[in-house]
């Protein structure tokens, strides 16, 4: 992820000529500081603002700023297979915690799932990890999870895909959609064994393998996990029924797509027959997923985020919904109410300090100071994964 | 007689030299009167007439006579010291006197002030008065909406043609064409650069026949054919998609009916009050372009539009306007 603010460009570039001088680069520079400043003793560590309330669906704006600690089990529950940032990940794994901090976007969108949407914004200002959030408070109160943790994923670093055995011209993807529906397996056992959910129509894999109409949902998962031949199709299957069911009130379905636009990107890496870049509108898997696009059911959620490094590299230029959705993205997805995510601010910078320095990912104790403070926010530009690189050697 | 002669010869050689005597007189010593022995006031007569002539002039003269038609600068002529030109180093700039530069320029010392007055005064007699009711300029564009204008030339040289005399103009407002929407985009494509969107006019320049006669009917020919053929619907142009439109179309686009089923899904109330500003707002977005404000403003109206807008929220807005 590279910083597109381009205030935060302009600092990092600064920043990077005066380190040259000195080895090492900003470590170095904070080192020496260090050295300088022993005469007076840094103030004490401080402890993170942190709340106990670690339910999402009971967070207010009161908890703007702080941080909740989210359960292993949900942990692993929900973002087993992707949700998070990989950077993140690891990041948890060092501090030997997952955190998250309560911040607007997310209260927002919450809010709005409450009363009943995508979100956009700049690269790494938190998207991804405030709907990592919303997919936690989706999960607590009961709605059926549709969550695609990375869509760009199938357009350009899919495993296999394969012409498509039941309709010509499709590409299915069957690890790929074999991998998603065990996400879906993980995140939704419990749900579906309460609401048991059965499949209204007849599905015909093979001569011998029939899913019969009537047989749980989860049938026709295990199906697809089991048999990547026909993964895909048992995707289309399952979003499919999925969209009945919630049409016809027998559940509530929340679908939670990292990277939305990708959607509605007209090129994927993968060459065809004829060695050109096949069109993604023919995978099956974007079939069965921008079927849960439309407004023609009900008792459903989408929540999306919109990112710039979801578009192919041509279409870049703004994190703006418009240019990244393109004519045909904004107009499937009309009306939607766009929730911008932004930097840190001043509030949410001093709690991030806090928890890095609580958790001793901030080493130095001169960060503690006013000046280092008002240093790592010239430096990071008080975009959230800027603070961490920059605290990275700190 | 001797000394006549002798007197004549350096009067002679003087008058070569008057240019440089007289600017010596008059850059030096300007009252200095050189007045050798005898011949008193043949010497006086001539020394006189080489002095510049503005130095004879009066303060109250009549500027109109002395300098009446355009004509090069001469400096014995013009009474106040100007300078023009690139100063040699460490030098003034130079003065007036054999200034070349002065003389390439075009001066308008043939048009002051009371010159204009005096000869619009004279021109008045041949003018009309100005037609009554057409004081304003949207009144004299609703009555005459087509200006011709073209220029003639007067010269004193041994032709009276003037190549530019063949130049027409042809200037109409496109308001009164009366056009509909698909005519007016299709004259637009068709003129491409002749239109001017500040003035809404359309501006058609003919130079391409000898005689402005003729030139003035090839204008008169183009702006028929231009009205004509963006009046005709062209079987193909019904070919035309939604990407090739030049603009965000509200009328039949999938906002609209995204809109409708949204409203009439949750059977609003105020469904036209709601769906006009949200036309409004979608329509800025697409054509005037995206940015934070238009997608502020675009949240606020689907919130409306879906009903998510909190009553509490409208409430604190109000509070803090009347604040």
């Amino acid at each position: 992820m590279a910083p597109t603010a381009r205030r935060a460009v302009l600092l990092l570039r600064g920043l990077g000529q005066c380190g040259l001088g000195r080895q090492g680069g900003c470590g170095a520079l904070w080192g020496q500081r260090w050295i300088s400043a022993q005469a007076s003793p840094a103030p004490p560590r401080p402890s993170a603002p942190r709340t106990a309330t670690t339910s999402p669906a009971q967070h207010t704006t009161d908890h703007r700023g702080l941080w909740y600690t989210l359960e292993q089990d949900m942990v692993t529950r929900l973002f087993t297979q992707g949700g998070m940032t990989k950077s993140f990940v690891t990041q948890c794994r060092t501090l030997a915690e997952t955190c998250l901090m309560v911040r607007q976007p997310a209260l927002t969108m919450m809010d709005y799932v409450r009363r009943t949407s995508p979100s956009d914004g700049p690269d790494g200002c938190g998207k991804t990890l405030a709907l990592a959030h919303a997919t936690h408070f989706l999960a607590e109160s009961g709605w059926l999870l549709v969550h695609v943790p990375w869509a760009p994923n199938w357009r350009r670093r899919f495993k296999e895909v394969a012409p498509s055995t039941t309709v010509e011209g499709q590409y299915n993807h069957p690890l790929d959609a074999a991998v998603w529906l065990q996400h879906f397996k993980t995140q939704n056992a419990e749900l579906l064994k309460t609401l048991q959910l059965e499949t209204q129509k007849e599905y015909t894999w093979s001569r011998r393998e029939v899913t019969e109409v009537n047989s749980p949902l989860m049938e026709l998962v295990e199906t697809g996990i089991g048999r990547a031949r026909y993964s895909s199709d048992c995707v289309l299957a399952l979003t499919s029924e999925l969209k009945a069911h919630a049409a016809e009130g027998r559940c509530k379905v929340a679908v939670v797509v990292d990277g939305i636009n990708t959607f509605f990107a007209p090129v994927s890496r993968y060459r065809g027959e004829d060695r050109s870049f096949v069109d993604p509108q023919h995978f099956t898997l974007f079939h069965a997923f921008k079927q849960l696009f439309t407004t023609d059911w009900k008792n459903g959620v989408l929540v999306g985020s919109l990112d710039r490094l979801a578009n192919e590299s041509s279409k870049r230029g703004s994190h703006l919904p418009r240019y990244l959705l393109r004519q045909k993205g904004w107009e499937a997805l009309d009306p939607f109410v766009p929730i911008p995510v932004d930097d840190y601010d001043d509030l949410e910078f001093r709690s991030a300090i806090d928890y890095y320095l609580e958790r001793r990912w901030l080493q130095n104790p001169m960060a503690n100071t006013d000046m280092g403070r008002r240093e790592l926010a010239a430096l990071s530009a008080h975009n959230p994964f800027n603070l961490v690189q920059v605290c990275r050697p700190l | 007689m001797l000394l006549q002669r002798v007197c004549l010869t350096e009067l002679r050689g003087q008058q070569g030299l008057r240019p440089l005597v007289c600017r010596a007189l008059t850059t030096s010593h300007p009252r200095l009167e050189v007045k050798p022995a005898g011949k008193e006031h043949l010497v006086r007569v001539k020394l006189n007439s080489g002095l510049p002539i503005y130095t004879q002039q009066k303060t109250d003269q009549d500027w109109g006579n002395v300098w009446p038609a355009a004509r090069t600068f001469s400096p014995a002529t013009v009474p106040f010291p100007v300078r023009q030109g690139y100063p040699a180093s460490g030098k003034p700039t130079p003065d007036k006197w054999g200034n070349a530069e002065l003389m390439k320029i075009p001066n308008f010392l043939h048009l002051t002030p009371p010159v204009i007055k005096r000869q619009c005064e004279a021109l008045k007699k041949f003018c009309t008065t100005w037609p009554a009711r057409l004081e304003t300029a949207t009144k004299q564009e609703k009555h005459f909406p087509v200006t011709i204008s073209k220029s003639s030339y007067l010269h004193s040289s041994p032709t009276v043609r003037d190549s530019k005399a063949r130049i027409v103009t042809l200037q109409v407002s496109l308001k009164s064409l009366e056009l509909d929407q698909h005519g007016r985009d299709k004259l637009l494509r068709l003129v491409g650069e002749r239109y001017q969107a500040a003035s809404d006019r359309l501006t058609l320049v003919a130079d391409r026949c000898p005689l402005s006669k003729q030139n003035y009917e090839y204008c008169q020919y183009l702006m028929t054919v231009l009205y004509n053929e963006s009046v005709k619907m062209e079987p193909w142009e019904h070919e035309k998609e939604v990407a090739d439109r030049e603009k965000f179309i509200w009328e039949g686009s999938p906002s609209q009916a995204a809109a409708q089923t949204a409203l009439t899904a949750r059977r609003a109330t105020d469904a036209e009050e709601v769906l006009k500003e949200y036309e409004l707002v979608v329509t800025d977005l697409h054509n005037e372009g995206e940015d934070e404000t238009t997608i502020e403003r675009y949240k606020e109206s689907v919130m409306r539009l879906l009903n998510l807008a909190d009553p509490q929220d409208a409430a604190k807005v109000a509070h803090s306007q009347v604040c």
